[in-house]
C-alpha cells in the first residue's frame, strides 16, 4: 500500500494543502511549526480517525486540530491499495462515529461510506499498531535510568501484540482475572459465588430444617387434636357421670321434691283464695292499700276520741271552779286601778318631799366639807416645843459653854418651830354644828323614806290583785273561747272521718255505708293468706335453689322417677366423676403445653415455600456466575495459549528482521540482537563477546535499536502488501556517520514500499540529495 | 337470588419480607396490607356482597399483631359484605393462627380445617371449603359436603389443581372440580392468574396474588368481580397492585454512553407505563448491537435510573458488533485469540461457554470485565 497524495482541505492549521508523494524514501522538509507533525496526524486521522481523548492528554486530539478559522476539519487522501487507486475523503465532526468517510475507487467512480476506522480494514492493524510500528513519531525521551527504558521496552510490547499503547497481555489477563477471582478466589474459598453457593447450601438446610420441623408439628397438631378427642370423652363420661350423680341426688332430693309438690299445690290453693270476685288478686300491695285507709281512718278517730274527751275535761273543770262570772271581775279590777292610781299620786307627792330634803343634807355636807378644810394659824403644840427648845439651846450654852450642844439644841428648837406653821390642825367647833344640824335632817329624810316604801308596797299588792284580775279575766274568756273552738274541731274531724271513710269505699268499689270493722276482719284475714303466701314463696324459692333450678312438672317427673328404685351408689360415682375430672385437668394442661410449644417453637421457622423459592434464585446466580466463571476461565487459558502462539510466531521473526535492519543502520555493527518478550533488547558487537541490554547504550544507538524494531515488527505485522512508513523526525539523534548509514538503510528498505521521513533538519536534505533521495519542502 | 356478586383475592402474603429488594424490602414488606385495604374499598365502590380470600393472606402465622388487628379493622368497617377466608399453607387456621382466640367481626368467616359450608341465606349463597391447618395438606378424593341445589354454591379453596393427590398442598383433581356440583371455585396458592375456566357446571379460577413479589411474578395483580350463580361466571379482573414487576428489553445500540443508555431506558419505561411508570419494580435487559470499543457500565446505569425508578436492576444482553473474520486476521494477539477461539467454537458450535469466553476476552481487551451482581 503506498500513499500517492494528501489534501487537506483544513486541518489544524494548514488549509487548502497538497503533498504528492511517490514510492521508496522521500524527505519531507519544513521548519518548525510548518506543519509537518500536522501532516502525519493528518494522515493517520484520515486513516483511524482521531480518537478519545487518553489519560495525560488536556485536549483532544480532534481538539487540537480543529482548524483555527473554526471551519470544520476536513481533507483527502489518495492512496493504493491491492493494486487499486481509492481515495478516502473525510469531514471531521464532532466524533470519529460522526464524521463522514467514504472511500472512492477512482477508477469505478464508486464511491461508499465507510466505518471511521477504515485504516483497520486496510491494514489490517489496529491504530495502536499503526502508530507504533509504521507511525513512527518522535522516539520518548530515553532518559538513563531503567524504569524509563523498561517502559519503552514495554511499550513496544504492547504495541506489537495488542496495538495499544497503554494495554499489555498482563492488563488483559489481569481484567480477566479480577472478574473471575471476585467470583471465585484463587484458594476457591471466597468470591461472590462461593458465598451465593453456601447460602444455597445454608438455605437448602434450612428447607430441611423447616420440613423436619413441620414434620414435628404435624406430630404435634396431631397430638393435640388428640388430647382433644380425650377431653371430648372424658366429657362425655363426666357428662353421664353427672346425670347418675343427679339422678342420685334426686333421690336425696325427694324429701324436698315433694315439700316443693306440697307448697306449690298449696301457694295456688292461697292464690285462689286472694282472687277476688272481680278476678283482682289481693295481693300485698293490694291489702296494703287498705290497711292504709284503715290507718287513717283509726287516726281521724282517735283525734275524735281525744277531741271529745278534751272537750269533756274542759266542761267538767268549768264547772268545778267557783268563779265569778267575767263581768263580776271586770268590776273589781276597775276599782282596783283606781286605788293604785290614788296610791301613786301619794307617793309622788312624799318623794319631792325627800328630793327637798336630800338637797338640805347636801348643801349641809358641802358646808361641813368646808369647815374641815379650814384649819389652825399655827400648831400649838409644835410651837411650844419649839419655843422650850430654844429656851433650852441658851441655857446649855450659857451654863456649860457647850458650843455644839446648844447648836444642836437650837436647830431642832428651829425645825420645829417651822413645822408649827406647816402642820396646823382643822377647826372643828363650827364643823360640830353643822353635822347636828344634817344628823337631824337625814333622819327626816330616812322618815320620808319609810313611808314611801310603805306606799310602794301598797302599790305592789294592788298591782298584783290587778294582774290576778286580769288574767282570771283572761282565763274565763279563754276557756270558753276554748270550749267553742274544739267543738268547730270535733265536727270537722267527724265530717273527715266520713270523707275519708266514702273514699276508701268507693276506690274498693264497696258501698259506702259498708262496716269498717266488718272490713277490716275480711282484710286482715286476707292478710293473713297474704303472708303465708310470701312465706310459701319465700321457700319454695330456697328449695328450687337446693334443686337446682325445677318447675313442677318436672319436680313431679322426678319424683315419680325417684319412686322407681335404683340403685345407685353414690359415693362411688362421686369419686369416678373426681377422677374424671382430673384426668380432664390434666388433659388440658397437656394441650396447653403442646400449644404453647405450637406458638413458641415454630415461631421463626421459615416457610418452606419461601425457602424453595429464594434457593431457586440463588441457584440461578450460582449458574449464572459459575458460567461466567468458566467462561472467563476459558478466555484466560486461551489468551494465555495466544500469548504463546503470539510469541512463537512473532519471537524468532521478530530478532531476525530486528538484526537485518539493525545491521544496516548500523552498517554492521552488530552480529546479534535479542527481543525479549517485553521487548528488552541485547545487541552484542560485532568482535565483542557477550550482549548487553540497551538501556546502557548511547541514545543514538537505542534510537537505531528501537527504529530498528519497529520497523521489523511493522514489516511483521503488515502482512502481504507493505504499508507506509511515516517518520516523523526519527533520526535527530543520530550522528553525521550513523544518519549517513541510515539514510541509505533507509532508502535501500523502502525500494519496495514507501517510507517518508519528516524533517527540520537541512542537513538532512543536503545529505538527502547527495543519495538522490527525493526531498519535498514544505 | 340467581347470582351473587363476589370479590375473590388470594396471595396477599402480608407481612412477607422482600430480602431481594434490600433497603426497600422493609417498606414493601407491608403494601400488601394497603392493598388489602383497597381491596375492600373496592369490594365497597363495586357493590360486591361477598369476599372471598383463598387464603395466604398473611405471609406466616407470626406476622405483626398490627398488620392482623388493621385486617380486622378494615372488615369490621365493611359490615354489609360478607368476607370468607379458607386459611392457606402459610396461615394456617389452628391455634397459632393469629384469628385464633381473638373477637372477630360478624361479617368475617373462616373456614374451619375441615370440610364445611356457611350459608348465607338473604344471599341465597353457601360458601364450601377447608382452611389450611398446618404447612403441608393432603388433598382429599372428595368434598365431604353435598352441594345444596337451591342455593348458590361457591367453593373458596387455598390448593394446587393436579392429576392426583400427591401434593401437599390441598390438590384437587380435574375429576373432583367436575363432580363438585359448585357453581364457582375460588382458588389460591398459584400466584398466577388463570381465566375463569369450565368443568361440567362448575367453574373454576386462580385470581392469582393481588401483590407481586418477585421478578416471577411480573404484570398487574389483582383480584376478580363479578356475578357467579347457576350457570354464570361474569367476572372482570381489576388490577389492585399498588406496584408492579416487569422484565423489559431495552435496545442500547444508538445509544453513545451510560447517561444516553439510562435516558433512553426512562424514555420507554415512561412510554409503555405512563404516569406511575417510576413506581414499578423493573428488571432491565440491554439488548442490541453495539460498536466495538464501547461497554455499558452497568453500574452507572443502575445508578442513575434508580434516581427515577423505585427499584431497578439491569442485566446487559447486548452484543458487541466484532467483525470476527476481521479480528481474526489481525496480526496481533488479540488476532491470535479470537482465531483460537473460532476454532473452538468451531469444533463445538453449541458450546455457549466458548461464546461466553470469545466475548469476555474481547472486552478485556479494551475495557474491565466483570459479572454484574445486579442482573
Amino acid at each position: 500500500m503506498k500513499i500517492n497524495k494528501i489534501y487537506i482541505n483544513a486541518f489544524g492549521g494548514i488549509k487548502d494543502f497538497t503533498l504528492d508523494l511517490s514510492d521508496g524514501f522521500q524527505i519531507i522538509y519544513g521548519e518548525n511549526e510548518a506543519g509537518k507533525t500536522t501532516i502525519c496526524e493528518f494522515i493517520k486521522s484520515m486513516f483511524y480517525g482521531t480518537g478519545k481523548r487518553t489519560a495525560g492528554q488536556n485536549i483532544s486530539t480532534r481538539e487540537k486540530y480543529a482548524p483555527w478559522d473554526g471551519t470544520p476539519a476536513s481533507g483527502r487522501i489518495y492512496f493504493e491499495h491491492s493494486n487499486r487507486d481509492f481515495f478516502i475523503e473525510r469531514e471531521f465532526r464532532k466524533s470519529d462515529s460522526t464524521d463522514k468517510v467514504t472511500i472512492t475507487d477512482i477508477a469505478t467512480g464508486k464511491s461508499e461510506s465507510c466505518p471511521s476506522d477504515i485504516g483497520k480494514t486496510l491494514f489490517g492493524i489496529s491504530v495502536g499498531a499503526f502508530e507504533k510500528s509504521v507511525f513512527i513519531g518522535n522516539m520518548p525521551e530515553i532518559t538513563a535510568d531503567a524504569e524509563s527504558s523498561s517502559e519503552l521496552n514495554q511499550r513496544l510490547s504492547n504495541a506489537a501484540f495488542t496495538g495499544e499503547d497503554d494495554i499489555s497481555y498482563a492488563k488483559i489477563l489481569k481484567r480477566i482475572d479480577d472478574a473471575r477471582f471476585k467470583l471465585i478466589s484463587k484458594s476457591g474459598r471466597t468470591g461472590s459465588c462461593v458465598s451465593d453457593r453456601a447460602e444455597l447450601e445454608n438455605l437448602t438446610n434450612k428447607l430441611y430444617e423447616s420440613e423436619n420441623q413441620s414434620v414435628r408439628k404435624q406430630e404435634i397438631l396431631k397430638a393435640v387434636k388428640i388430647t382433644d378427642e380425650k377431653i371430648k370423652s372424658v366429657d362425655l363420661k363426666l357428662s353421664a357421670a353427672s346425670e347418675i350423680l343427679s339422678r342420685a341426688k334426686d333421690i336425696e332430693n325427694s324429701q324436698k321434691l315433694k315439700e316443693y309438690i306440697e307448697l306449690k299445690e298449696k301457694l295456688d290453693d292461697i292464690t285462689n283464695k286472694l282472687t277476688l270476685s272481680d278476678g283482682t288478686v289481693a295481693d300485698e300491695m293490694f291489702l296494703k292499700k287498705f290497711e292504709f285507709g284503715f290507718s287513717k281512718l283509726d287516726n281521724i278517730k282517735e283525734k275524735i276520741a281525744e277531741g271529745e274527751a278534751e272537750l269533756a275535761v274542759l266542761k267538767k273543770a268549768a264547772m268545778r271552779l267557783d268563779t265569778s262570772s267575767p263581768e263580776q271581775i271586770n268590776e273589781s279590777l276597775l276599782k282596783s286601778q283606781e286605788d293604785l292610781k290614788n296610791l301613786e299620786g301619794e307617793e309622788a307627792n312624799k318623794t319631792l318631799e325627800c328630793e327637798a330634803l336630800n338637797a338640805e343634807i347636801e348643801s349641809l355636807n358641802e358646808q361641813i366639807r368646808i369647815m374641815e378644810n379650814k384649819k389652825k394659824a399655827v400648831n400649838p403644840v409644835l410651837l411650844i416645843i419649839g419655843i422650850v427648845g430654844f429656851i433650852c439651846a441658851g441655857a446649855v450654852y450659857f451654863s456649860t459653854s457647850g458650843v455644839v450642844v446648844s447648836a444642836i439644841i437650837a436647830a431642832a428648837a428651829a425645825i420645829l418651830t417651822v413645822l408649827s406653821f406647816v402642820l396646823r390642825p382643822a377647826d372643828v367647833s363650827a364643823k360640830n354644828k353643822q353635822a347636828a344640824l344634817l344628823s337631824k335632817t337625814q333622819a327626816e329624810l330616812k322618815t320620808k323614806k319609810a313611808e314611801i316604801l310603805m306606799i310602794q308596797s301598797q302599790k305592789n299588792n294592788l298591782s298584783s290583785q290587778i294582774q290576778s284580775l286580769n288574767l282570771s279575766l283572761n282565763f274565763e274568756i279563754g276557756q270558753q273561747q276554748k270550749v267553742k273552738d274544739l267543738e268547730n274541731k270535733l265536727e270537722e274531724k267527724k265530717s273527715a272521718y266520713n270523707e275519708e271513710k266514702h273514699k276508701v269505699m268507693r276506690f274498693f268499689g264497696l258501698p259506702e255505708d259498708t262496716d269498717i270493722e266488718s272490713l277490716k276482719e275480711t282484710t286482715a284475714d286476707l292478710s293473713k293468706k297474704a303472708e303465708q303466701q310470701k312465706q310459701i314463696k319465700l321457700r319454695l324459692l330456697y328449695l328450687d335453689r337446693d334443686l337446682g333450678g325445677i318447675s313442677y312438672d318436672e319436680a313431679r317427673e322426678k319424683v315419680a322417677a325417684v319412686n322407681s328404685p335404683d340403685d345407685i351408689d353414690i359415693e362411688a360415682q362421686k369419686q369416678a366423676a373426681e377422677k374424671l375430672m382430673a384426668e380432664k385437668s390434666e388433659l388440658r394442661e397437656a394441650k396447653a403445653r403442646l400449644e404453647t410449644e405450637l406458638k413458641t417453637a415454630f415461631r421463626n421457622i421459615p416457610d418452606p415455600q419461601d425457602l424453595r423459592r429464594e434457593i431457586e434464585v440463588y441457584r440461578e446466580r450460582v449458574s449464572a456466575k459459575q458460567e461466567f466463571f468458566d467462561a472467563a476461565t476459558v478466555a484466560a487459558e486461551v489468551l494465555e495459549q495466544s500469548l504463546i502462539k503470539a510469541r512463537q510466531s512473532f519471537g524468532g521473526l521478530l530478532e531476525d528482521e530486528t538484526l537485518d535492519i539493525f545491521k544496516g543502520i548500523t552498517g554492521g555493527a552488530y552480529d546479534l540482537i535479542t527481543v525479549s518478550d517485553r521487548f528488552d533488547m541485547a545487541a552484542e558487537k560485532s568482535n565483542v563477546f557477550g550482549t548487553h541490554g540497551l538501556e546502557y547504550s548511547s541514545r543514538g544507538t537505542k534510537d537505531q535499536a528501537y527504529l530498528a524494531l519497529r520497523l521489523a515488527i511493522g514489516k511483521l505485522i503488515t502482512g502481504k502488501e507493505p504499508l507506509p512508513v511515516i517518520l516523523d523526525d526519527s533520526l535527530s539523534q543520530y550522528d553525521d556517520k550513523r544518519f549517513s548509514l541510515a539514510l541509505k538503510f533507509l532508502k535501500s528498505y523502502a525500494e519496495k514500499s514507501q517510507l517518508c521521513l519528516f524533517t527540520c533538519h537541512n542537513a538532512v536534505c543536503e545529505e538527502a540529495e547527495k543519495e538522490e533521495i527525493r526531498v519535498v519542502r514544505i | 337470588m340467581e347470582t351473587v356478586k363476589i370479590l375473590h383475592c388470594a396471595d396477599l402474603h402480608i407481612g412477607a419480607a422482600q430480602t431481594m429488594l434490600g433497603e426497600k424490602g422493609q417498606t414493601r414488606r407491608f403494601e400488601a396490607l394497603i392493598t388489602f385495604e383497597n381491596i375492600l374499598s373496592l369490594a365497597k365502590e363495586n357493590s360486591v356482597r361477598l369476599i372471598l380470600i383463598a387464603g395466604d393472606l398473611f405471609c406466616s402465622n407470626s406476622v405483626e399483631r398490627s398488620a392482623v388487628n388493621r385486617v380486622v379493622e378494615c372488615i369490621s368497617a365493611i359490615p354489609e359484605i360478607q368476607v370468607v377466608f379458607s386459611a392457606g399453607n402459610h396461615d394456617p387456621y389452628n391455634s397459632s393462627s393469629p384469628f385464633f382466640n381473638i373477637k372477630l367481626p360478624d361479617n368475617f368467616h373462616i373456614l374451619p380445617d375441615t370440610d364445611s359450608e356457611i350459608y348465607f341465606e338473604n344471599l341465597g349463597t353457601r360458601v364450601y371449603g377447608r382452611s389450611f391447618s398446618d404447612t403441608y395438606m393432603s388433598g382429599e378424593a372428595r368434598f365431604a359436603l353435598e352441594a345444596n341445589e337451591q342455593s348458590i354454591n361457591i367453593m373458596c379453596q387455598h390448593g394446587e389443581i393436579k392429576s392426583d393427590l400427591s401434593s401437599n398442598y390441598n390438590s384437587i383433581t380435574n375429576e373432583f372440580i367436575e363432580n363438585s356440583n359448585m357453581d364457582y371455585i375460588a382458588l389460591g396458592h398459584i400466584h398466577k392468574r388463570t381465566e375463569p375456566a369450565r368443568r361440567k357446571n362448575t367453574y373454576f379460577a386462580y385470581s392469582g396474588c393481588a401483590e407481586g413479589s418477585g421478578f416471577d411474578e411480573l404484570g398487574d395483580k389483582g383480584v376478580y368481580i363479578g356475578n357467579v350463580g347457576k350457570g354464570v361466571c361474569e367476572l372482570e379482573f381489576f388490577k389492585t397492585s399498588l406496584r408492579t414487576h416487569e422484565s423489559v428489553e431495552i435496545d442500547v445500540s444508538n445509544c453513545e454512553d451510560n447517561p444516553a443508555a439510562a435516558e433512553k431506558i426512562i424514555g420507554e419505561l415512561k412510554e409503555k407505563y405512563g404516569d406511575g411508570f417510576a413506581d414499578n419494580l423493573y428488571k432491565i435487559i440491554l439488548t442490541g448491537d453495539i460498536p466495538d470499543g464501547r461497554f455499558f457500565d452497568l453500574g452507572e446505569i443502575t445508578s442513575r435510573l434508580a434516581q427515577t425508578l423505585y427499584f431497578v436492576k439491569v442485566k446487559d444482553n447486548t452484543e458487541v458488533m466484532h467483525d470476527l473474520e476481521i479480528l481474526k486476521a489481525e496480526k496481533s494477539l488479540k488476532g491470535v485469540f479470537v482465531s483460537l477461539m473460532l476454532e473452538r467454537i468451531a469444533e463445538n458450535p453449541d458450546n455457549k461457554l466458548l461464546k461466553e469466553a470469545l466475548k469476555i476476552g474481547l472486552k478485556a481487551f479494551s475495557s474491565e470485565v466483570g459479572y454484574n451482581e445486579d442482573q
